[in-house]
């Protein structure tokens, strides 16, 4: 369903057009700022339900322009053959919605900051005209640019409003990112000029490019040695390999995490992570279908170390939030697992991993934030007994954690479970590994449960808030999402399908047939 | 010896003789005046620089933006690459004009006659974009140098000024010499000193011809890299360029770097089009030097101007690997980043006007700590603009690199091209230092300045505008950078 409204442009654009508006507050009128930036994130809101009711099931992207749906195709810079153009497909649409979703609740939960609100929620909303561009954007340049344009707020809203540490942490961020940049652009840039031996018709395109694969694959070697699809190939996946971030490019996020405010850190693990691994199944796998065939197994292997370390590593932390923020490197290891099965249960699985640890590791840096509010520290044994002093947070903790751990019906049972069972049926040896970090997951969520709230009540907390009505708004959705995708994945899972069998299709050439069976 | 009859097209002449006659009369309004008015010095040399300004956007003036309007027996020529870059050094003008009144003022100089002399340098600018031949690119280099070693040292009564201009007067008269000399090898390998005709000397093949032409070059690119602060002749920027008045270095990072490399494109592209051997090598070497060195000095500068002055090197170094790119791209490529270099330059030193002291104080780094809790406004320009700076999407400077580095790819200069990539990372550094400081230090002291002027608040919109405008609608400049860059050799 292609409709003539840019729906697209619009709900990137649209929170931009809060930041006029909050810069132009009066000194007084700073109180109005988050007002005005809450009411600047619901129209993305809004368009992303009607995208996500609207959406055609049934086909596939990736690869075809015809399957991409609310394509917009405009001219940009006419001489390098750069364009506006916009679309989503089943890659992109969970993530989108999941954008959208946690945007708005992340400034209901920022409501606390009490300081240049005004540049805060200007460059939230920045933030979220640059996550949300980089989903839709089909061009590299165009990509590139909203890439980048998300690094520079996130890198202000951890280095002004985080924590003791904030400036080390921001610039270590930064300067991670920014390596993972240049090799994206240098990725970028050497795919435009193997596009074509002929000048007038290289191209930024990526659906272009993505016909062109072949010609990509036989492109002579950089300088003359290297091979040109292994080049371009690991040059994409390091860019977005410390973003995601996969084992040993993942030291800037517990720094980050932890420094960061909670709405930011919410953001961070809930949709940065996820630009990452989305870039694997965007331009690695589409771009080199053989070379990415060839190099599955070591996407195993730091998928599962990545589950395993990450999980090892959550263990042995005693910072609350330090340990939620390994818990998601252990998660994003799954949807790497998903993506080197290279097989349908994988990628939907993968897809669906990513949406679900959005949603529920938003919740659990959100249920932070609420107790280093009250208790202005997040040692897990400076707590105890808590859940006489504090019932309705210690269930949403409960709760949030038995998400995590993935209890069957809640939603990342589903998606950890398909992960698994895809990288069985390739790497059988790798994924029984992998599969402990569902026990180690389990081990330590349930140990800090029991550290927390249960044994002898702190004295010092034994009068305490509990969860206050506005924080109850930010995660009731979340939760209800978590239980209805338990229940009914198929609501989510029947987006994923046409473009991970698509991506079956256009990989498993170069497999083993056996593989490349869809469920 | 024959002399061919000399063409008289006075309309080629009109910018120059526009701005050096106007220039005068700036001169004798602000000498009628005795330089107590200095607003009025500065809105007659703006509205000279305006009136040129017209003369070249106007659709109803007859060929002034004609391809191959040649005038004076070829010895000027009204093309795209001069009109582009004396626009863009009038533009230049303009924002010095309007930054140096508060800056005269704070520092108490009375004397008005830094405006009349902005004029006369962009009339020497204007002839260096358009001349076309040797002696004529000579006079232009001269009148825009004098007028520059003048402004360098107008704080006649601070040390470092006087300094400045001391070292900048030997230094570049030198320079100018060796830039002569390169001249008189030129007349002696072809018998002319007009481009066209050493281009068709060259083209004989004679190896006595190509061999002093050969040294000629080499002296005349000597010349050059002073003028453009290429490492290794690079020595007497940081200097000049801290002592030298802010509006003043301003003008001399962005104009006097722009014209001269008008001047090296000219030279090499109409003279030398047809023999890129004997250039591309040096070039590319050149660019490879300035742009590291240029980047890792500036890394470990505390003071803000020093630190614009060793990123200006570095700037230089993007745009020579443009140059040795060559044809058309590079070329193009090399006008749409001096425009980008202007906005966000400009800008930057505009920022530095707003916020320094008398004495310029207050220009170290540990000095705008925190500087956005007092002057957010500031603080974002100066942001953007050095983002502009580092080449950070959607910035005008990132297209800048972007166009740079196609350029050298496509000349299969890999091993250039990714240093632009790697050098920019680098440049980051001391980019990033300075916003740090800005938004995350807290203020190390009170901020005791005044509210910027309306001149210096006009420039910092402007430049600020200009690094988005041409970051997200690069096509705008770029087109004229392409058309202007078409019908050279």
């Amino acid at each position: 369903m292609n409709s003539s409204f840019p729906l697209l442009s619009a709900m990137t654009f649209a929170p931009l057009l809060g930041v006029p508006l909050i810069l132009g507050l009066r000194e007084g009128q700073r109180s109005l700022a988050k007002w005005i930036a809450l009411l600047a994130t619901l129209p993305p809101l809004v368009m992303g339900v009607v995208l996500f009711v609207v959406f055609d099931r049934q086909l596939a992207g990736v690869d075809s322009i015809r399957t991409f749906q609310f394509v917009e195709s405009w001219y940009w810079i006419p001489s390098f053959h750069v364009y506006y153009k916009l679309g989503i497909d089943g890659l992109s649409l969970a993530l989108i919605v999941l954008t959208a979703l946690l945007c708005p609740l992340c400034i209901i939960a920022s409501f606390g900051i009490a300081r240049a609100e005004k540049a805060y929620y200007s460059l939230f909303l920045l933030l979220e005209t640059g996550m949300i561009g980089t989903f839709v954007a089909l061009d590299l340049v165009l990509f590139y640019v909203f890439w980048e344009l998300m690094l520079l707020p996130m890198y202000f809203l951890i280095g002004i409003w985080g924590g003791p540490r904030r400036v080390y942490a921001a610039i270590k961020f930064f300067l991670y990112t920014l390596a993972g940049s240049l090799a994206l652009l240098l990725g970028i840039l050497a795919l435009y000029f193997a596009s074509s031996p002929d000048p007038a018709s290289r191209t930024f395109d990526l659906l272009t490019l993505v016909q062109r694969h072949d010609v990509l694959a036989s492109a002579g070697p950089i300088l003359g040695v290297f091979p040109f699809a292994g080049v371009v190939w690991w040059a994409l996946f390091l860019g977005f390999a410390i973003k995601v971030p996969v084992f040993p490019f993942h030291t800037w996020l517990p720094d980050a995490h932890v420094e960061a405010p909670t709405a930011i850190s919410v953001i961070l693990a809930g949709v940065l992570l996820k630009m990452g691994t989305y870039g694997i199944f965007r331009f690695n796998l589409p771009l080199f279908p053989e070379y990415s065939g060839m190099v599955a197994q070591v996407m195993v292997g730091l998928g599962v170390v990545n589950i395993v370390y990450g999980a090892l590593c959550a263990m042995a932390q005693s910072d609350l939030k330090k340990l939620i923020a390994y818990s998601s490197v252990s998660h994003m290891g799954f949807v790497l697992l998903g993506i080197g099965a290279m097989n349908a249960q994988g990628f939907s699985g993968g897809l669906f991993q990513m949406f679900n640890h959005g949603t529920v590791t938003a919740m659990l840096f959100l249920l932070v934030g609420v107790i280093y509010d009250r208790a202005h520290h997040r040692q897990i044994d400076g707590f105890g007994g808590l859940a006489t002093s504090m019932p309705r947070y210690a269930a949403f903790t409960g709760f949030a954690f038995f998400a995590a751990l993935g209890l069957p019906t809640l939603s990342s049972f589903v998606s950890e479970l398909l992960c698994l069972l895809g990288g069985f049926l390739t790497y059988p040896l790798w994924t029984m590994v992998g599969a402990t970090g569902v026990v180690l997951g389990a081990a330590y969520l349930l140990w800090t449960l029991q550290r927390m709230f249960f044994g002898e009540l702190n004295e010092k907390y034994r009068v305490i808030d509990d969860l206050k009505p506005r924080e109850v708004v930010t995660l009731v959705p979340l939760a209800v999402i978590v239980v209805l995708l338990g229940i009914q994945p198929m609501l989510m899972l029947d987006t994923f399908h046409p473009a991970a069998t698509r991506l079956v299709e256009l990989v498993g050439a170069a497999m083993h047939p056996l593989i490349a069976t869809a469920p | 010896m024959h002399f061919p009859p000399v063409q008289f097209d006075w309309i080629a002449a009109v910018p120059m003789t526009l701005l050096s006659v106007g220039g005068l009369g700036v001169l004798l309004l602000d000498a009628k005046g005795k330089g107590r008015n200095p607003l009025v010095s500065a809105g007659a040399a703006a509205a000279v620089l305006v009136a040129t300004l017209l003369w070249f956007v106007h659709p109803l003036v007859p060929h002034a933006t004609a391809a191959d309007a040649r005038s004076f027996t070829s010895m000027l020529t009204v093309d795209g690459l001069g009109v582009f870059v004396t626009v863009v050094c009038i533009l230049t003008g303009l924002g010095t004009l309007a930054l140096a009144p508060s800056y005269m003022a704070r520092e108490g100089v009375k004397a008005g006659e830094i405006y009349p002399l902005v004029v006369f340098a962009v009339a020497g600018m204007s002839v260096l974009a358009m001349g076309t031949d040797l002696m004529v690119l000579f006079l232009g280099l001269e009148i825009m140098s004098l007028a520059v070693y003048v402004l360098a040292g107008y704080q006649r009564t601070v040390d470092g000024s006087v300094e400045a201009a001391l070292k900048y007067f030997l230094l570049g008269a030198f320079a100018s010499a060796i830039f002569l000399y390169g001249i008189t090898f030129m007349y002696g390998a072809a018998g002319s000193v007009r481009l066209d005709l050493v281009a068709r000397a060259l083209a004989s093949d004679n190896p006595n011809t190509v061999r002093l032409a050969q040294i000629g070059l080499a002296l005349l690119l000597a010349g050059l890299g002073f003028k453009i602060a290429a490492v290794p002749f690079h020595l007497w920027t940081p200097d000049v360029y801290q002592g030298a008045p802010t509006p003043v270095t301003a003008f001399m990072s962005s104009a006097v770097k722009a014209a001269a490399f008008a001047l090296a494109l000219r030279i090499l592209r109409v003279g030398f089009g047809a023999h890129p051997m004997l250039w591309t090598e040096a070039v590319k070497w050149l660019a490879i030097a300035t742009m590291v060195v240029g980047n890792l000095a500036a890394l470990v500068q505390r003071d803000l101007k020093r630190m614009l002055a060793y990123s200006s090197i570095a700037h230089s170094g993007y745009l020579l690997a443009g140059v040795a790119a060559g044809h058309p791209a590079g070329t193009s490529a090399v006008l749409f980043y001096l425009a980008a270099y202007l906005a966000g330059n400009l800008g930057a030193f505009a920022v530095l006007v707003a916020i320094g002291e008398k004495g310029d104080r207050n220009l170290n780094l540990d000095d705008i700590a925190g500087l956005y809790k007092t002057h957010p406004g500031l603080a974002f320009a100066l942001s953007a603009c050095l983002l502009s700076l580092a080449g950070i999407p959607p910035t005008a400077g990132f297209f800048g690199k972007f166009l740079v580095f196609n350029a050298a790819v496509k000349a299969h200069m890999i091993g250039p091209a990714v240093l632009i990539a790697l050098t920019s990372a680098l440049s980051l550094g001391y980019y990033l230092t300075v916003i740090v400081k800005m938004y995350m230090a807290e203020p190390a002291r009170e901020y005791i300045t005044e509210p910027p002027t309306v001149g210096v608040r006009l420039v910092v919109v402007a430049s600020v505008a200009s690094v988005f405008v041409l970051g997200i609608l690069p096509s705008l400049v770029q087109g004229l950078a392409e058309q202007a860059a078409i019908p050279l050799p």
